[in-house]
């Protein structure tokens, strides 16, 4: 593990934030359309090209179905989470990428078995094999912002020759 | 002198163009984010392996911008693909949209399914079109330059060095073995010095 500068910890908040608004907004659209608010139902195009969006499969938190898928839904928290856990410890967590994959081959597995339509599983244990793969995506992607962030300024002027 | 690195728009087309097209047929709608996010990271495995050849560097944020860029191609190959299916079934019709809006469970409000109809009868199909292009192609663009980050974080290459024209170099050569076998002259002796 290392340690990140501030001006990448500056970066990974924005980042962080902007994961945080696109997971509050996959909560509160269907609390909104509880609530009355028609327009809310518009706001859940917006994630039509990201997600099947099949009912039965997306999760119900009390208020209405939520916009995306529980997979979908998982890959989010997860990313959220891996983010958060940057900022909030302040450390790099290095590994390799292989590690990614090996944590995505549960969900993998679960979505082949419903391509040949053998029986898979429900909502919320989809929701959960989904967040490590989410989770380990989001230590990379916060890994890769620290890294832009603090990466040296190039100069362009010329050197002088003297 | 720089090697200068190889250009990102193939590897932006190969894997924006591929996904983007796969992901735009109406059989493989599941887990489209990760079709966009695997552009990305495609795009970010095949500009390393470029870079690789070529000799120079890769790093996170050249992955960023080929993803970013294999986004744009899958967004609009993506739409276009996805508009063209639906233009050839018969999708766009008024009847079969009313069908799909009010046959769809997601939308929960039937006023906001009739809002729905009423738009779609007074814009025109086209409009539908290019609204759901512009969708698609934002979070093309957000989800493959995701992937791309990741995929420069995981395939990272040094560059290596290339000052062997004798021209100028911003980082000096490497000390080589056989130059660390270096003696300074022996200091002369005392008594050796010259009083004037």
């Amino acid at each position: 593990m290392k340690g990140i500068e501030p001006r990448a910890r500056l970066w990974l908040g924005v980042a962080t934030f902007a994961a945080f608004l696109v997971c509050a907004l996959v909560v509160l659209i269907p609390v909104a359309e509880d609530q009355g608010w028609s327009h809310a139902s518009w706001l859940r195009l917006a994630f039509q090209p990201a997600c099947h969006q099949i009912a039965a499969r997306c999760l119900d938190l009390g208020a209405g179905t939520l916009p995306i898928c529980a997979r979908c839904a998982g890959l989010y928290a997860g990313g959220f989470a891996g983010l958060f856990t940057v900022l909030v410890s302040g450390r790099r967590f290095q590994f390799r990428f292989r590690w990614l994959i090996v944590a995505a081959v549960p969900s993998i597995a679960d979505f082949g078995l419903g391509l040949v339509h053998l029986p898979t599983l429900s909502n919320w244990p989809r929701f959960a094999l989904a967040v490590i793969p989410g989770l380990l995506a989001g230590l990379l992607l916060a890994n890769a912002v620290g890294e832009i962030a603090s990466a040296p300024k190039v100069s362009n002027s010329t050197p002088e020759i003297t | 002198m720089e090697t200068k690195a190889p250009s990102m728009l193939l590897p932006a087309l190969i894997a924006g163009g591929s996904l983007g097209f796969v992901s735009g047929l109406p059989i493989s709608n599941c887990a489209c984010c990760l079709w966009a996010a695997g552009a990305g990271f495609l795009a970010a495995f095949l500009y390393s392996r470029n870079c690789k050849a070529a000799g120079a560097g890769f790093d996170t944020g050249k992955g960023g911008v080929v993803g970013l860029l294999a986004g744009v191609v899958f967004g609009v190959v993506g739409s276009l693909v996805n508009s063209a299916f639906s233009l050839l079934t018969g999708g766009l019709d008024i009847e079969s949209m009313r069908d799909a809006i009010n046959a769809n469970p997601m939308i929960n409000d039937p006023e906001a399914a009739e809002q729905a109809i009423q738009l779609f009868e007074s814009m025109g199909p086209m409009f539908f079109v290019l609204v759901f292009a512009l969708i698609w192609i934002v979070l093309g663009v957000i989800f493959s330059a995701i992937g791309g980050l990741i995929g420069g974080a995981a395939f990272k290459i040094e560059a290596a060095p290339t000052d062997t024209d004798g021209g100028w170099s911003s980082t000096p050569p490497p000390i080589s073995p056989a130059n660390t076998d270096y003696q300074p002259p022996p200091a002369p002796p005392a008594d050796s010095r010259r009083e004037d």
